[in-house]
């Protein structure tokens, strides 16, 4: 690490500006001349002492005050190395404008729009930079800026939601669609010699397989996919800016409702980013309830991503196969919890409640069963033809494309990379118990049906372990000024009332610094980047969620497919719209 | 003049009855349909209306007779009209020669009929095939008159496949038409009598299981059912060529497609498994009552083909549009046509009797 | 039977199919009729519009589609037609005799050869 900064330094002096090595939270982060950006990232992505050949994330931040007002931050992983980087730029408010990395990272291509929608920042040379999250005609500004208000300017008002039935119904369509709308959906070379109007068709936002409320517009040649561009943001509530207005805390339940298949997952992945915010040792045993509750939830996310997946595939009896166990663990997180969905459990420093004899006895009863529910999944669709042939060799993404894109979780690892932030950065128990990360080969559609399927059965075997393992001792860590104490001391101790108090008046206070903190979700690495400038509400937070860098990839895998194969994508990403749009 | 008045009284009461058992039949199959996939699926299917349900399809009948028709602004009306009646008026009238029981003659009020055929045609089964490929039009009409995208392409979809597919169809009886000598459905089923050893499933000289399996396939595919509902895949095309239709024109919708299901489970059983024949010689039943027994078997039969759709729908994913298309033409049609070859050699010698 | 008596028979056979259709077509238009008088009626522009997943759609549905559907309806109506051939020859097959079966073997041999082309030509590929 310390050879690659030198490198950097002598090759391109005038570019670093400084280096910053936080050996506490072993991070390291680089601030570099905005002109420069390209060669640097350049560089890093192609020289084989640093080989940064994943793209995590690119994000912004805005310090009014400052000359150079907005700050670029990116993320990059490199996977033969096992190292991240973060690289700084900053530009003025005047010429807000960056070199694009999309010709290095393609995945940084939507990355980069999010940044530019919603911070303003332009990026030189990026092939499409439109608005993402926010609405086309959007015309209110970047909402991630410092002075654009929380509770927005008023722009959703002007809108009539209600129909007007007094007034006679309009025959036929209103207006056509412009020229200029449609062009950003065509592909590059336009249409085909054998057409002179290529085909649009509107597949969303309220489409039965597009699992939520995701547009994707396709360019049809017959029945074949010349072109899909997704649009999104219909389901975007800009958790982000909301997260600045709220104390650590109450970011939590917020984080619910991310991916609201997976709550746990969110929650644990929040949690964790601010205790290495706070470097905040947890106890053993919330380690090994953390590491339950999260496999526990890795299963119930698969089974309703299988579930979905063979109902879009026309299998029927499957969804309901998987409903039926997913309905066991939700059982167990209301025995766990009091709710089933939006969970809420983690808390800052540990967990809510602990495991009761009952859970454990239920949760070791449906271990036992689920390795025979998945051999009957199996045998509904794995022996069937029609599934094989419908899922083999569709929607193939080679090794190299899909790190290019930034893909993580299964839908990287079903093309033979055997990247997982458990197994890469262990956490939680994961590195104390024995598990394997189960790799595809092709890429395609099966394979990434195989590997989950493989995960689910891994992390019965995590949790069994873990069961076996798990130690006596407190849920949560000895640490007044940061978890709340109990109700019952609050009540009869001075000094655990004032804790309360200020705990829930003002909240806590986090060093002043930033950290950039990867979970392994169900749909891939899910990523906080908090700043915090020493107050008790993040001065900025990015989630980096999977299934919105997933969808930078979709028109890559969709091309060349047909109709029925979109649908197949749609589910093969297992993308749930609250996280992708936030 | 009389005689024709008489003899219209009797189709007339007839057919109603025939019309109104297969009515009662479809509505009755949409709830077996719910409940035997909600039995597959560990769940207990419809049990709201009336005792575990079984009012369920009156409610939903109820339901639509009365629910807004909606007609999309852009759709041409005589046809998003038309559509539906052209699809549910093939599906009813190919019951006609369908035989439900013995063919014998009984005599009433001095008029000769046939209690279980409502006419015996001597073309019966080309006649069913020409009026289910009527049901096509109505299919490709609905998806173009509605002017949407989803149920044109859903229209067309469906309109290629039922017509593969009616190839397949054709090419599959012609085996069990060359063993029986005729086209008349009731010949055909008396021809199969003295036990299962003679249905044509299993007949010397060639058994037409090829043919069977090869028309059980076409016809799941004729009436847009898994694993062949491409047209109305809901992942796919939402609705397919009845998105934009709601009411009872959607109702007519379904309702023809479940009347094509018990009609294509009525020929398979009379074309393949004997018809109303019991699968032992002769009948248990005294000579007066041996129709009782001819009827349930024709019915048990029936019910078997469709119990068969639902078990088929809940198992199998669906194939994708040119997999079905290559799966007809390449495997479907080689094997009928290979069937067809064998047959008449087999019967040129080892003739009947 | 003589001509009349012939043709007499033979409506007679037909008339219960023909009363069956105007029975089936009555009751299609009077069920759709009666619930056109039932049913409410609230039309609205939102309501009305062509279904495209909520949005805009791009253009009138009534587009020109892919040559490829016809091709198939070509390709039914040759080889429907050769089947229909074939059902005589099938119902008379145990009166024809030998002639009859190379007769058929020959013109099912034409019907491969045109099979065989079609496949070859790739026309029966949907892609």
């Amino acid at each position: 690490m310390h050879s690659l900064l030198e490198t950097l330094k002598t090759r391109f002096p005038e570019a670093v500006l400084s280096v910053k090595e936080d050996t506490e939270r072993g991070e390291l982060s680089l601030r570099v001349a905005a002109p420069c950006l390209l060669e640097v990232a350049t560089f890093l992505h192609d020289d084989p002492s640093a080989a940064f050949d994943h793209i995590t994330d690119i994000c912004s931040a805005d310090y009014p005050d400052d000359t150079e007002r907005f700050e670029v931050i990116y993320h990059f992983l490199s996977l033969p190395h096992r190292t991240r980087i973060r690289i700084k730029a900053r530009v003025t408010e005047d010429d807000p404008t960056i070199a694009s990395v999309t010709g290095i990272w393609k995945g940084a291509n939507f990355l980069e729009r999010e940044v530019y929608d919603l911070m303003g920042i332009r990026f030189s040379g990026h092939p499409d930079l439109r608005r993402i999250l926010m609405p086309e005609d959007y015309d209110e500004g970047h909402p991630l800026r410092k002075d654009f208000p929380t509770e927005g300017r008023g722009w959703r008002s002007r809108f009539e939601f209600i129909p007007r039935l007094d007034e006679p119904a309009a025959e036929g369509l209103d207006e056509d669609i412009s020229e200029e709308q449609r062009k950003v959906f065509v592909s590059e070379s336009g249409p085909s010699s054998h057409r002179t109007e290529e085909l649009l068709l509107n597949m969303g936002p309220q489409h039965p397989a597009t699992h939520g409320v995701l547009r994707v517009v396709l360019e049809l040649d017959g029945e074949r996919i010349v072109k899909a561009t997704p649009d999104m943001g219909y389901l975007h509530r800009g958790v982000e800016k909301l997260a600045e207005g709220l104390a650590y805390m109450q970011i939590i339940p917020h984080t619910d409702r991310l991916d609201y298949i997976c709550s746990m997952s969110n929650n644990y992945a929040y949690v964790r980013a601010v205790e290495k915010l706070l470097k905040l040792e947890i106890p053993e045993r919330a380690e090994y309830i953390r590491t339950i509750v999260a496999e526990m939830q890795r299963i119930v996310g698969h089974l309703f991503w299988l579930g979905t997946q063979a109902l879009d595939i026309g299998a029927m009896t499957v969804f309901f196969w998987t409903f039926r166990e997913r309905e066991v663990l939700l059982d167990l997180f209301e025995k766990l919890c009091g709710a089933r969905l939006t969970l809420n459990y983690f808390r800052i420093g540990g967990v809510d409640s602990d495991f009761t004899p009952d859970l454990v006895q239920r949760l070791t009863a449906f271990l036992e069963a689920f390795p025979g529910h998945i051999k009957e999944y199996e045998e509904l669709l794995q022996t069937n033809r029609i599934w094989v042939g419908r899922t083999k060799n569709v929607a193939v993404i080679s090794a190299e494309d899909a790190i290019n894109f930034g893909l993580t979780g299964p839908v990287l690892r079903a093309s033979g990379v055997a990247y997982d932030v458990r197994k890469l950065e262990p956490y939680g128990a994961y590195g104390k118990v024995e598990w394997e990360v189960p790799v595809g080969k092709n890429g395609d559609t099966y394979d990434r049906y195989w590997v989950r399927m493989e995960e689910m059965r891994q992390s019965s075997r995590i949790i069994a372990q873990c069961l076996a393992q798990m130690p006596e001792g407190p849920i949560v860590a000895d640490a007044p000024q940061i978890v709340p104490p109990p109700k019952v001391k609050v009540m009869r101790d001075m000094e655990s009332l004032i804790h309360h108090f200020i705990l829930f008046t003002h909240g806590f206070k986090p060093p002043k610094a930033e950290t950039y903190c990867a979970t392994e979700a169900p749909k891939g690495e899910l990523g906080f980047f908090i700043i915090s400038d020493g107050s008790p509400r993040p001065y900025r937070m990015k989630i980096r969620s999977p299934s919105f860098v997933h969808m930078g990839a979709f028109d890559h895998m969709a091309r060349g497919y047909l109709i029925s194969d979109i649908i197949t994508i749609f589910g093969t990403y297992d993308i749930v719209m609250g996280e992708c749009d936030r | 003049m009389a005689e024709v008045g008489l003899k219209l009284a009797f189709s007339v009461a007839q057919i109603a009855v025939v019309m109104g058992i297969v009515l009662l039949t479809v509505m009755f199959l949409t709830l077996a349909e719910r409940k035997v996939l909600g039995w597959m699926q560990d769940r207990m299917g419809p049990m709201e209306v009336g005792p575990y349900g079984v009012l369920q399809p009156i409610a939903d009948g109820l339901k639509l007779f009365f629910k807004e028709d909606i007609v999309p602004a852009g759709a041409n009306k005589f046809l998003f009209t038309l559509a539906p009646i052209l699809a549910l008026v093939p599906a009813l009238i190919g019951f006609a020669v369908v035989p439900f029981g013995p063919n014998r003659t009984v005599e009433l009020f001095g008029y000769q009929f046939q209690p279980f055929v409502i006419s015996d045609i001597n073309i019966g089964i080309l006649y069913i095939l020409a009026f289910t490929s009527i049901g096509a039009y109505g299919i490709i009409l609905g998806g173009w008159a509605s002017n949407s995208k989803y149920s044109l392409l859903g229209g067309l979809r469906s309109a290629a496949q039922v017509i593969s597919y009616e190839l397949n169809v054709g090419l599959a009886i012609v085996g069990v038409l060359l063993l029986a000598g005729s086209l008349s459905l009731v010949k055909i089923t008396e021809a199969q009598a003295g036990g299962f050893w003679h249905w044509y499933i299993f007949a010397f000289p060639f058994p037409q299981v090829f043919a069977f399996v090869v028309y059980v396939i076409s016809a799941v595919a004729e009436t847009n059912r898994v694993p062949f509902d491409l047209p109305e895949a809901e992942s796919e095309l939402v609705a397919g060529f009845f998105t934009e239709y709601s009411g009872m024109r959607f109702a007519f919708f379904f309702l023809a497609e479940y009347a094509n299901m018990i009609l294509v489970s009525c020929i398979a059983a009379a074309l393949f498994l004997g018809g109303w024949n019991a699968p032992y010689p002769g009948t248990l039943l005294p000579e007066n009552l041996a129709w009782v027994e001819g009827v349930v078997w024709f019915a048990v039969k029936v019910y078997f083909f469709l119990f068969l759709f639902f078990w088929l729908r809940a198992t199998l994913p669906r194939l994708r549009y040119d997999q079905l298309m290559r799966f007809g033409w390449k495997v479907m049609l080689p094997i009928a046509l290979g069937n067809i070859l064998v047959t008449a050699i087999a019967a040129y010698f080892f003739p009947k009797g | 039977m003589t001509g009349t008596e012939l043709l007499l028979d033979y409506l007679s056979r037909y008339f219960p199919v023909f009363v069956f259709v105007v029975i089936a077509l009555l009751f299609g238009v009077v069920t759709l009729v009666i619930s056109h008088f039932v049913q409410p009626k609230y039309p609205e522009a939102e309501k009305l519009s062509a279904y495209e997943c909520g949005s805009e759609p791009f253009s009138d549905a009534r587009m020109p589609f892919p040559v490829r559907y016809y091709i198939f309806a070509m390709l039914f109506v040759i080889f429907d037609i050769e089947v229909i051939f074939l059902y005589p020859w099938a119902v008379v097959f145990g009166k024809i005799g030998f002639i009859g079966l190379v007769e058929m073997l020959v013109f099912i041999a034409l019907f491969l050869v045109a099979y065989v082309y079609a496949w070859r030509k790739g026309a029966l590929e949907w892609d």
